[in-house]
């Protein structure tokens, strides 16, 4: 009996030593996480960012096959909101930065945030972007919310 | 048994002592305001009250504390549109002194594309103003694959509203006062105006103020004959009086002139470019003078010999027979026409 307790605390004393070693990195969620990180780092994080996207996007033809819906949509809709190959990450950093240097848009998510100053960039109207921000600002506070709840 | 009895009198005590202890009242609630003078002296009431002066008092409605925000707030908090205007209402009250380089330089981020990041330029002239400020954004610099060199913007707005807070905008006023109207203009324009400046008045701008200023310092080091007084006034020439230096004097040379030298060196040099470039554009012009003049008299001839020109129709009336069998390589020439719809053709295959 004895030497199951003792090899159960010895086993419990391991895993929270054990878990307190492993590091441990998210990538930014909203803008309060961008804020937190250095420069460098937001450098590195877009340029793998947009390097990301866009294996994603090859990678749409190779699993539903050249050509088809899936790849089409992937042609169509979503090479608009990736930013390989239209913005360096020097300019995805700056972007993010403007978009964040108001505490309002804090709360949305990065993703959005990029499809936003992307559309902006394009020269989109104020109204309509206007519009997704306010979106954005909703969604990105709910789900800020949610992990509170839980 | 006597061991059992031993521990069960040992567990109700324990037990006892615990329920004994939790019946403890707690210490008692003091006020806020305890020790200080008011409370000291009995309370004046108009009426005599049976209670005593609370201690808890809960106000029954919330205080409302109206923090005026401040431009170190705003900056904290990332909110540029806040610390925007705060900072242009206090610099009509000529307050902002102090944010001056922050507010240029996150306009700046905001405003340029690559806004982020700035290159070696407002690098240089940040130094010039700060002196701790090489050494902290050092580690912070990125370098390019082409080998240019950024700094980032985050890191030195941090580092100036750091400055900003301790009130050391004074040094940058110290250094001089050009080098803040410098800092101020670059985001807008920093090389026009340098340049106004030269075009306008080459040869004055260094016989003025800043270069004896400039001049001076290296002068009284190696010279270090004059005490420090001479400091304002070096321009006259050095007495090359091989007094044996002190170190004293030269260390007292250093450190007045240290804040002012590097400032003021660029500016000589683009003195220099600036002549330099007036120099080329005047050979430059001269040389499209002549060669325009030479063209012209070039031309003059041609077009008075236009009768030479008559005999070439006959030439023409000969080659006419000859088209038809030369036919298929113009023809030929004439295709490239056709090309773009064979290439559309072309493309669709």
């Amino acid at each position: 009996m004895r030497k199951l307790v003792i090899g159960l605390a010895l086993l419990l004393y391991a895993m929270a030593g054990v878990a307190a070693d492993r590091p441990e990195i998210n990538p930014p969620a909203n803008g309060e996480d961008w804020l937190k990180l250095s420069s460098t780092e937001k450098l590195f994080w877009a340029i793998g960012y947009s390097q990301g996207y866009r294996e994603a996007l090859d990678k749409i033809d190779v699993s539903s096959g050249s050509g088809s819906a899936c790849a089409n949509l992937a042609d169509r809709t979503e090479r608009q909101t990736s930013t390989s190959g239209k913005l360096s990450g020097f300019e995805l950093v700056s972007g993010l930065e403007k978009f964040y240097s108001d505490p309002a848009n804090t709360v949305i998510p990065v993703g959005s945030a990029i499809r936003i100053y992307l559309l902006q960039a394009s020269g989109k109207d104020q109204t309509t972007l206007q519009e997704l921000i306010d979106t954005a600002r909703l969604l990105g506070a709910e789900t800020r919310r949610q992990p509170a709840r839980q | 048994m006597r061991k059992s009895r031993l521990v069960f009198l040992l567990a109700v005590v324990i037990l006892s002592v615990t329920v004994i202890g939790q019946q403890e009242p707690l210490p008692p609630i003091q006020p806020k305001t305890a020790g200080t003078a008011a409370d000291s002296t009995p309370p004046v009431s108009d009426f005599a009250s049976p209670f005593p002066a609370p201690i808890i008092d809960l106000p029954a409605e919330p205080v409302l504390i109206e923090q005026t925000p401040t431009l170190e707030d705003s900056a904290r908090r990332n909110d540029y549109p806040s610390f925007d205007t705060l900072f242009n209402e206090a610099s009509r009250r000529g307050d902002a002194r102090e944010f001056t380089a922050l507010h240029d330089l996150w306009t700046y981020s905001i405003n340029e594309r690559i806004g982020a990041f700035y290159g070696k330029e407002m690098h240089d002239k940040l130094a010039r103003a700060y002196s701790g400020y090489e050494s902290y954004i050092e580690p912070f610099r990125i370098v390019d694959s082409r080998g240019h060199v950024f700094y980032p913007t985050a890191e030195t707005k941090s580092y100036l509203l750091q400055q900003a807070v301790l009130g050391r905008g004074s040094s940058v006023q110290i250094a001089s006062r050009n080098r803040s109207n410098e800092i101020q203009k670059i985001v807008v324009r920093p090389a026009r105006k340098r340049l106004q400046k030269a075009a306008a008045t080459p040869k004055p701008t260094p016989a003025a103020t800043p270069l004896p200023v400039e001049l001076a310092p290296p002068v009284v080091v190696q010279a270090s004959n004059a005490p420090p007084n001479v400091t304002p006034e070096p321009v006259a020439a050095p007495t090359p009086a091989p007094a044996p230096a002190p170190p004293q004097t030269v260390t007292q040379a250093a450190l007045v002139t240290t804040p002012a030298p590097t400032p003021q060196e660029p500016t000589s040099a683009f003195n220099a470019r600036a002549i330099i470039v007036a120099i080329f554009i005047f050979v430059g012009i001269g040389v499209l003078m002549v060669m325009l003049r030479a063209s012209r008299e070039e031309r003059m001839p041609v077009t008075l010999m236009p009768p030479t020109v008559v005999p070439p129709p006959p030439p023409v009336a000969e080659a006419k027979p000859v088209a038809p069998i030369a036919a298929a390589k113009p023809l030929d020439n004439i295709e490239p026409i056709r090309k773009p719809s064979s290439r559309a053709s072309g493309s669709h295959g």
